[in-house]
């Protein structure tokens, strides 16, 4: 069993405990997000969940959407012309671990009553990925749009580790955070750029519990 | 640049993401660390006498001929130079939290991790053996930082945590991938170049991120840097 798999365990057996989970719900529901300014379309998490929840929700609407983006070059292979090996191998590994990461989220979601997300992020699907998605003509150009979503991905995780307050959900987050950046930092190395210079990774960008999914 | 970890855009980013400050403190189960400055002070020189390791190990790594002379590899000799750096701005970040929460700054490397230095000392002259050594201390790393993130009690300390992990990692999987271009005897290969991703063998592209989670499992013990 994988560290993430007993953490996620822990997770479930608290929600469950002699607490309750309805108690944990609600030590999990923190205030609502602030709202944005009325000119800006209202959109709430999904069954208007709160918290470490609409947390978990987030970070697997990132995963699915991350899983459906590799998917696309496997269905859509001509589109991108010959796909080398070792790159082909990349996309199906990423997208193996993505389907793992989501699954670990929503174990956590199922596990306190709540559906599990089968959706991706919409709000970074139609502002980031299917314009850029739609133009990609070569592996090169889709690689890069997997490396944006990948680090958008990895940032939201770093936001997540900031704000999770519940302990078997932070060690879910740290034991994947890892993984997202390795494979974005191999990405960058099969896209032939130089390594960031910069000491410390920001959580500007992240994405947050406002996003709407579907 | 250390980053000023108790700015209102960082507070901002965790109120939107929808965990309001008036959680903080509530007594839960299973609810994050609470606040304990001393073993927080404990966790940030550990991690700092890690950072330390690293920023020496990596400055005699850039001294070897093997990467100063005019046959050194341009990837490692990047690589190297820009993760001393980051490495010894991680080092100060960690030292300035610890003194804000009242402990005392590590500036003496990790005795665990110094022993392993010494013991790989003769086999990292070499590029696979300089490779190795750079591995290993960089999993310590990011897997301590791992370990600590659900550690830290102190919020500004956890938020530096995960902003290092991050940089970590990704010093993790570029080695990842180097290691396995030196075992296939295709070091030639290990260069900043866009056709780079079509000359890999599958198992090499993919040797940057072998596990779907990190185990964690080569992390410090969380006293093993504190300051005695």
């Amino acid at each position: 069993m994988s560290g993430a798999e007993v953490d996620r365990r822990r997770f479930l057996f608290l929600a469950g405990g002699t607490v309750g989970g309805s108690a944990l719900l609600a030590a999990c529901g923190g205030p609502s997000p602030a709202r944005p300014p009325d000119d800006t379309p209202v959109v709430t998490s999904p069954d208007h969940l709160e918290g470490d929840l609409a947390i978990a929700a987030l970070l697997a609407s990132m995963e699915n959407l991350l899983l459906n983006l590799y998917q696309e070059a496997i269905d859509k292979k001509d589109k991108l012309g010959t796909i080398p090996p070792g790159v082909m191998a990349v996309i199906t590994t990423a997208q193996k671990e993505h389907k793992d990461h989501a699954a670990a989220w929503n174990g956590i979601l199922t596990g306190a009553g709540k559906p599990g997300i089968t959706g991706v992020n919409l709000t970074v699907k139609s502002g980031s990925v299917d314009v850029p998605l739609a133009r990609a003509k070569d592996f090169g150009t889709f690689l890069s749009l997997c490396q944006d979503v990948g680090t958008l991905t990895a940032t939201t995780y770093q936001a997540a580790m900031g704000s999770l307050q519940n302990l078997a959900a932070i060690k879910v987050a740290a034991s994947i955070h890892p993984v997202e950046q390795q494979q974005v930092a191999v990405l960058n190395f099969l896209l032939g750029r130089n390594p960031p210079t910069d000491s410390f990774r920001h959580v500007d960008g992240a994405r947050t519990t406002t996003d709407n999914i579907g | 640049m250390v980053p000023d970890w108790t700015s209102p855009l960082v507070e901002r980013r965790a109120l939107a993401l929808g965990v309001g400050a008036a959680l903080v403190g509530l007594v839960t189960v299973g609810a994050r660390a609470a606040a304990d400055p001393a073993f927080d002070v404990q966790l940030l020189q550990t991690a700092a006498s890690i950072e330390n390791v690293l920023v020496s190990t990596y400055e005699t790594l850039l001294a070897l001929p093997l990467l100063s002379g005019p046959n050194a590899n341009p990837v490692l000799k990047v690589v190297f130079t820009i993760a001393r750096s980051q490495h010894a701005d991680h080092a100060t970040a960690c030292n300035d939290i610890a003194t804000k929460l009242g402990g005392r700054r590590q500036d003496s490397p990790n005795p665990g991790l110094a022993q392993v230095v010494t013991r790989a000392r003769p086999a990292s002259s070499d590029l696979g053996g300089a490779i190795d050594l750079a591995l290993q201390l960089e999993s310590a790393s990011a897997q301590t930082y791992q370990n600590e993130a659900s550690l830290l009690g102190d919020l500004n300390a956890r938020r530096l945590a995960a902003s290092i992990m991050g940089v970590e990692s990704d010093h993790v999987g570029l080695l990842l991938v180097a290691k396995a271009l030196v075992a296939a005897r295709t070091p030639e290969l290990l260069v900043f170049d866009p056709s780079t991703g079509s000359r890999l063998a599958p198992e090499i592209a993919t040797a940057g991120f072998p596990d779907s989670f990190s185990k964690g499992d080569q992390a410090r013990p969380a006293g093993e840097g504190a300051v005695r």
